[in-house]
C-alpha cells in the first residue's frame, strides 16, 4: 500500500510525500511506517493504540474509522493522512 | 438568522452591560491601549454579575442558564459593536470557551477552588511556544498524587490577567497533556509580553518550573485533540465581537461622511465616497453572513473538523483589516489623529490573521478537507 502525508506530519517523514510497504492492513501499514520513523509513532497514535482524534485516515479517499484499521488492504490502496494542528517553529 | 433575534439579543445585552460598558469599559479604551494596561479583573466579574454569561454556559455551572451557541454568538458580536476595546470581548470569549469545554470533560471540580464567593473562573489558553505542537519542550512527571510540571507558554492572551490557565505539557512519551495550572501555583510565573494589537488583553509568558500539583489537574491525555477542539470548533467564536466592531466602524463613517463637508459639498454625495461605503457595507454584512451561518452550524460537525467555523475565522480574519484600512481612508487625517480608533482597529484586527489557527494554515485545511470531501465522487462509474 502508499501512504500519503499530508501537511504538519511531513517533516517527520524527512518529507517524502508517498512511502510504499506490503502490508496486509491498514494498522500493519502504518506500523510498519512508524517503525521507519519512529518519532510519528507516538504522534499518530495515543498510548491506549487508538489512532489520535486529531488525525483523519482516508482509504482510497473513503474516510476510515478508528475500528476498521484490521481490515485487509490491497497492494494498490493508497491511505491518507491528515491532520489540522495549529502551532509552527522558528527554523 | 432570525432579525427578530438578532435584535432580541441586542436589546437583552444592552439591558445588562450598556451602563458597565458606557461607564468603565469604553471611557479607558485609548488609555489602557496607549499604556498596554491591563483591564481590570474586576469588569468581567461585574459582567458576569450582570448575567453576561446565561447562555455561554451550562446550567448550574457559573451563572450559566444552558449553552446556547446561536445566541452566545449573537451576544459576542453586540458586545463587539458596543465595545469599543476588543480585549473585553476576547477574554470573555476565551473564559466561557474554556469553562464549557471543562464542563464538557466533566471537569467542573476543576472550577470549584476558583470560584470563592460565587466568583467566575477566570481561565485561560495557554498553548503557544513557537513550535510545532508535536515538539513541545516542558515535562510532565508523575509521583503518586501529585504531578510536576515544567513548561513555558510564549504567547498567552489575559496571562496577567486569568486566575488559571489550560496548558498542554508532554508527557513522558512526549504526548501533550491537558492540564489546569493556576496563577498561584508554586512555581507558576508570568512575564507581561508586548503586543500590537488587542493590547489590554493582559498578553504574557507564562512558565510553571516544576510546578507540583495534584494529579486530578489532568484533564485529558490527549492534549492535542484537546487544544484543537478549542482551536476549531471555537473559531466562529472568536471572531464573533470582531465582526460586530467592524459594522460599528462602517456606520462610525457613515456618520462621519456625512457630517463632513470638502468644497461646500457633505463627504457623502461623493460618489467614490458613497462606493467605498457600499464596498464597506457589503464586506460587513458577507462577514456577517458567513459568522451566523457557523453559528447556525455549532455542533453539528466533528468538533475537531469544523469547515464553516474556519471558514468564518477566515473570512472575518480577511476582511477585518480592509474595513480598518477603508475607515482609514474615508476619515483622511482625522483617522490618523490619535484620538481616532483607526489605528487601533488596524492593530487589533492584525492580530485576526495570527490568532486562534492562522488564515495560512486554515487555507490548506480548508483546501485539504474539500479535496477529502470531493475524492470520493470522483470514483469512475461503475468503480
Amino acid at each position: 500500500m502508499k501512504i500519503h502525508v499530508s501537511g504538519i506530519l511531513r517533516k517527520y517523514v524527512d518529507y517524502r510525500k508517498d512511502l510504499t510497504y506490503d502490508a496486509p492492513t491498514v494498522r500493519a501499514g502504518l506500523e510498519q511506517l512508524c517503525s521507519e520513523y519512529p518519532q510519528l509513532a507516538t504522534i499518530l497514535f495515543e498510548g491506549n493504540g487508538d489512532i489520535s482524534a486529531v488525525h483523519r485516515l482516508f482509504l482510497n479517499g473513503n474516510r476510515l474509522a478508528s475500528d476498521t484499521l484490521d481490515e485487509p488492504t490491497a497492494a494498490d490502496d493508497t491511505i491518507d493522512i491528515i491532520t489540522a494542528i495549529a502551532g509552527g517553529s522558528r527554523r | 438568522m432570525n432579525r427578530e433575534l438578532i435584535g432580541a439579543v441586542a436589546a437583552d445585552t444592552d439591558r445588562r452591560l450598556h451602563r458597565l460598558l458606557d461607564t468603565r469599559v469604553n471611557p479607558g479604551a485609548a488609555a489602557r491601549d496607549a499604556a498596554a494596561a491591563p483591564l481590570q479583573a474586576e469588569l468581567l466579574q461585574e459582567a458576569a454579575r450582570h448575567g453576561l454569561f446565561h447562555c455561554a454556559l451550562p446550567t448550574n455551572v457559573c451563572t450559566g442558564h444552558g449553552f446556547a451557541p446561536v445566541r452566545w454568538g449573537l451576544v459576542l458580536e453586540h458586545i463587539g459593536y458596543r465595545c469599543t476595546d476588543l480585549s473585553f470581548p476576547l477574554l470573555v470569549y476565551l473564559t466561557a470557551g474554556t469553562i464549557r469545554r471543562l464542563h464538557h470533560d466533566q471537569r467542573t471540580d476543576l472550577l470549584e477552588p476558583l470560584t470563592d464567593g460565587g466568583r467566575l473562573p477566570l481561565i485561560g489558553f495557554a498553548y503557544t511556544e513557537q513550535r510545532d505542537p508535536f515538539d513541545f519542550r516542558g515535562s510532565l512527571s508523575r509521583r503518586g498524587d501529585t504531578i510536576t510540571v515544567t513548561t513555558e507558554k510564549s504567547i498567552v492572551a489575559g496571562a496577567r490577567i486569568l486566575d488559571a490557565f489550560l496548558t498542554y505539557v508532554p508527557d513522558a512519551q512526549g504526548r501533550p497533556t491537558a492540564v489546569l495550572l493556576h496563577r498561584t501555583d508554586p512555581g507558576v510565573s508570568i512575564a507581561p509580553l508586548a503586543v500590537s494589537g488587542f493590547r489590554s488583553a493582559g498578553f504574557g509568558t507564562v512558565r510553571a518550573t516544576d510546578t507540583a500539583v495534584p494529579c486530578d489537574r489532568i484533564v485529558d491525555t490527549d492534549g492535542l485533540a484537546h487544544a484543537q477542539r478549542i482551536l476549531n470548533a471555537e473559531a466562529a467564536f472568536f471572531v464573533a465581537a470582531p465582526t460586530g466592531r467592524m459594522r460599528a466602524i462602517a456606520e462610525a463613517c457613515a456618520m462621519h461622511v456625512a457630517a463632513t463637508e470638502r468644497h461646500d459639498t457633505p463627504l457623502a454625495d461623493y460618489p467614490n465616497v458613497q462606493s467605498l461605503l457600499g464596498r464597506m457595507h457589503a464586506t460587513v454584512e458577507s462577514c456577517r453572513a458567513t459568522l451566523y451561518q457557523a453559528l447556525e452550524a455549532y455542533g453539528e460537525d466533528d468538533s475537531l473538523w469544523s469547515p464553516l467555523s474556519w471558514i468564518a475565522k477566515y473570512t472575518v480574519g480577511q476582511h477585518a483589516l480592509t474595513v480598518a484600512a477603508m475607515a482609514q481612508r474615508l476619515t483622511g487625517t482625522q483617522g490618523f489623529l490619535d484620538t481616532s480608533p483607526c489605528a487601533r482597529h488596524l492593530r487589533d484586527f492584525s492580530g485576526l490573521l495570527a490568532g486562534g489557527n492562522p488564515q495560512e494554515k486554515v487555507e490548506i485545511d480548508l483546501g485539504v478537507h474539500l479535496t477529502q470531501t470531493i475524492r470520493p465522487t470522483l470514483r469512475e462509474p461503475g468503480e
